[in-house]
């Protein structure tokens, strides 16, 4: 006996009855994003805004607000983080490298002798609006290119349904990432990225099935040769998001503080795309 | 039914996977006595420990340096070499990326094309009558900067080789830009003020001896605010340099030692001949260094420079006049570190995560699939295995952003067999036998795996061709695993559980009734 004979071949849900539901709390999201992005903006890092991050152990005495003072010529943001174990220096970017490299070192000859940095960033401002534009790029060219293959393979109106419901996760995800105020930076986008591959690989698999399915019943309303498609996959779209999601949880309890961004998007990612290839690639496809 | 070629092939790739990801799981000694083709795969900065610098190669500044020295070359060709005929011309201006004269006897207009003609083929000269424009052509300009980036690689690998970095990499991105590696250096600051030195060293008169046309003022080195007023032109300068030792003198002091190449030294020797008793400057990046008075003639090539240096600054000075100058000042525009701290940290958080997430996707599949389960697991090892090997031998650097990749392969790959369980299972209900339904769910669903595992796969090629240094760790651990995870996931798959189904006539997740 296992779990998975309890799940019937076949399910026999009506996915496509809550259409409507699953449009109207999709569009309320995705306008919610939009307005955290617009409103509360994105929590940028130094990849793209350029500046100065690094992060220090902690000696005796050092304290969050000892820092500040410190080092107040210079308008730090300064955090305690890893168990408050070691504390994360953030100085502003200067229009200018040479002026950014000297204020690298200023804080150095303040902070003095004997600290352990256990990471030092610095972005200059060149470097950052050219990280934006790569990121940007990055992520244009694969919901274009992803679109395009499925173009090829499937059809236009394929292509729109998963290119919908890539857009919706890519906005949903940047909202979240707002929302809980995590810092948006090159790691971020290669999470979202990442989404972007999972959510329309479950997309395809559940068009393939729809396409077979094309061919076999070629009578049957298409509303209900959907819920049929989506019914067959069902089994296997539980399966595999919930062993992607067991590992990224491994990712967020274990992976540490650098990944932390990653991993926290991954996990929402691994959600929204399983929800968006059920109840928006699909339904998109009954126009 | 004949899987022996395909038994092969796997038990082929299965040992091939397991010596090839070997050396991770071996202490440091024996790694050591192991082949070249056979070394762990290498971790990125990120994981190791060290320091990365993009630094810009200034190259407006280039623009500018050559700019200035067209205007004077035209010059000097228009006036001719002695005893020649002169070319009268008036108003020589530098505008922006040409340069411009009009001549005051449109009679030399042939004689003025046919000089400037010989300035080469990278330089273009157009005329409208009197009024003559001198530019370098695009070409040119390529020319001038890919010597410009080469030189640069060249000089900045000479400095970083004498300050005794170990295993450091210096790479060109884009058209005027330099990626230094310096693994284990986690505060790069004495490397950052070295490379970054254009250390031009220049000889000039001290104007007050001499009289010179036009002068120029230098701050000394160590005290910005006492200058020297030196002659313009330049006497002798760094790139007839052939050596430069640290030396001392009577009273301890450290100093530089310079010895001139063949032509440098005649002209040093000349140099010095000819103005006894006056002093000259010597001059690196705008700062006087020293500027003593020439006692007598000084054969040989050989010169000292002492000064108030103290033991680091005369070392690092000896180290930039050997190494020669920089074609253009280097800034840095971006800096990143790791410390060795938390290298291992992440090395740690990245091994367990990827150790739990392994063993999570394991007990699910046992508890899912029962017995059939242990061979997707066995599968699921197969394919890291294959992975590690595979980023070993083609010496791939492991970064944190990589094993994250690593970890969500794991999740991903058990989705093709996933998949194709599902399918039998369903096949089978529809009246098929065990093997017929096998054998149709892992045709049909070979199609859906590619068209699903091509869209993240495209998603990785971008990641690579946009992103830098960590991510692109992550897109090739993510790109290689989906490969991975579709050979074993299908191909291996099928080569052990067809003959299975086969034999017993039972399939994962369905009993026969």
């Amino acid at each position: 006996m296992n779990l998975m004979q309890l799940v019937p071949i076949t399910a026999k849900f009506k996915f496509l009855k809550y259409k409507l539901l699953a449009r109207v709390i999709s569009s309320l999201l995705v306008v919610g994003s939009i307005g955290l992005i617009v409103f509360k903006g994105l929590n940028f890092g130094i990849d793209f805004t350029g500046g100065i991050a690094v992060e220090i152990v902690k000696t005796e005495g050092m304290t969050v607000s000892s820092l500040r003072q410190q080092l107040d010529s210079l308008n730090p943001e300064v955090q305690s983080i890893g168990e408050g174990k070691t504390v994360s220096i953030r100085l502003q970017g200067s229009p200018d490298e040479e002026e950014e490299m000297a204020r690298l070192k200023e804080m150095k000859v303040i902070l003095g002798e004997g600290i352990e940095y256990r990471s030092v960033d610095v972005v200059g401002p060149k470097v950052g609006g050219e990280l934006i534009e790569r990121g940007v790029y990055a992520l244009f060219f694969a919901l274009l290119a992803i679109a395009f293959y499925i173009w090829i393979r499937f059809d236009t109106i394929f292509a729109l349904g998963a290119l919908v419901a890539l857009l919706h996760d890519v906005i949903i995800t940047i909202g979240f990432f707002v929302l809980i105020n995590l810092e948006f930076n090159l790691t971020a986008v290669a999470a979202i990225l990442t989404i972007a591959g999972y959510s329309v690989n479950d997309t395809v698999v559940v068009y393939d099935r729809v396409r077979e399915n094309m061919r076999k019943f070629r009578k049957k309303e298409f509303k209900d040769l959907l819920d049929l498609s989506l019914n067959e996959t069902f089994s296997r779209t539980i399966l595999t998001s919930l062993t992607t999601f067991l590992a990224v949880i491994a990712l967020v309890v274990f992976g540490g503080n650098v990944l932390a961004s990653f991993s926290y998007a991954l996990l929402f990612g691994v959600i929204v795309g399983t929800y968006s290839s059920v109840y928006i690639a699909v339904p998109m496809l009954r126009q | 039914m004949n899987f022996l070629g395909r038994r092969l092939i796997v038990v082929f790739v299965v040992i091939l996977a397991i010596v090839l990801s070997l050396p991770n799981f071996v202490p440091e000694g024996v790694r050591k006595h192991l082949p070249e083709s056979l070394q762990p795969v290498s971790l990125g900065l990120d994981l190791r420990g060290g320091a990365y610098l993009l630094m810009d190669i200034s190259m407006e500044q280039v623009e500018n340096d050559r700019m200035q020295q067209l205007k004077g070359l035209v010059r000097q060709t228009l006036i001719g070499e002695q005893g020649q005929e002169k070319v009268r011309f008036e108003s020589l201006r530098l505008r922006e990326k040409s340069v411009t004269f009009t001549l005051r006897n449109p009679d030399q207009k042939d004689l003025s094309i046919k000089r400037l003609f010989k300035l080469g083929e990278d330089i273009d000269v157009s005329d409208s009558g009197k009024d003559f424009t001198v530019q370098y052509t695009d070409a040119g300009w390529v020319k001038i900067r890919k010597d410009v980036l080469e030189k640069s690689i060249e000089i900045v690998r000479r400095r970083i080789d004498a300050l005794g970095m170990k295993e450091p990499s210096i790479q060109q991105q884009g058209e005027r830009r330099l990626v230094i590696q310096l693994p284990g250096v986690d505060t790069p600051e004495n490397v950052k003020a070295l490379i970054g030195k254009t250390a031009k060293m220049t000889i000039h008169m001290v104007a007050e001896d001499v009289g010179c046309a036009t002068t120029i003022s230098y701050p000394y080195h160590n005290n910005p605010n006492q200058t020297v007023e030196v002659c313009r032109e330049v006497e002798l300068s760094g790139e007839y340099l052939a050596d430069s030792r640290v030396i001392y003198d009577e009273s301890g002091r450290p100093g530089v030692s310079t010895t001139f190449t063949g032509i440098g030294s005649r002209q040093f020797e000349t140099l010095t001949g000819e103005n006894i008793g006056k002093r000259f400057a010597i001059v690196l990046d705008g700062k006087v260094l020293s500027a003593p008075t020439i006692q007598g003639r000084i054969p040989g090539g050989n010169g000292q420079i002492t000064g108030s240096f103290g033991v680091q600054e005369a070392k690092d000075l000896s180290m930039l006049l050997r190494s020669g100058a920089l074609p253009a000042p280097l800034t840095v525009v971006e800096e990143r570190s790791v410390g060795p701290g938390l290298g291992a940290d992440s090395v740690r958080a990245g091994t367990i995560a990827c150790l739990v997430g392994l063993l999570l996707v394991m007990i699910a599949m046992v508890l899912i699939y029962g017995f059939w389960g242990l061979i997707v697991d066995g599968i699921l090892m197969l394919n890291i295995l294959l992975l590690f090997g595979i980023l070993s031998f083609f010496g791939a650097t492991l970064t944190l952003p990589g094993i994250a990749g690593i970890v969500l392969t794991l999740g991903m790959a058990v989705d093709a067999n996933v998949l194709i369980f599902d399918r039998m299972r369903e096949e089978a209900s529809n009246g098929l036998s065990a093997l017929r339904a096998a054998q149709v769910a892992y045709d049909r669903a070979f199609i859906t795996i590619l068209d699903a595992n091509v869209t993240t796969l495209v998603a990785a090629i971008l990641l690579f061709q946009f992103g830098t240094g960590p991510i692109r760790g992550f897109a090739v651990t993510l790109a290689l695993g989906v490969l991975t995870s579709m050979f074993t996931g299908v191909f291996v798959s099928r080569t052990i559980f067809e003959p299975k189904v086969y034999k017993t006539n039972k399939m994962p997740l369905f009993k026969k009734k």
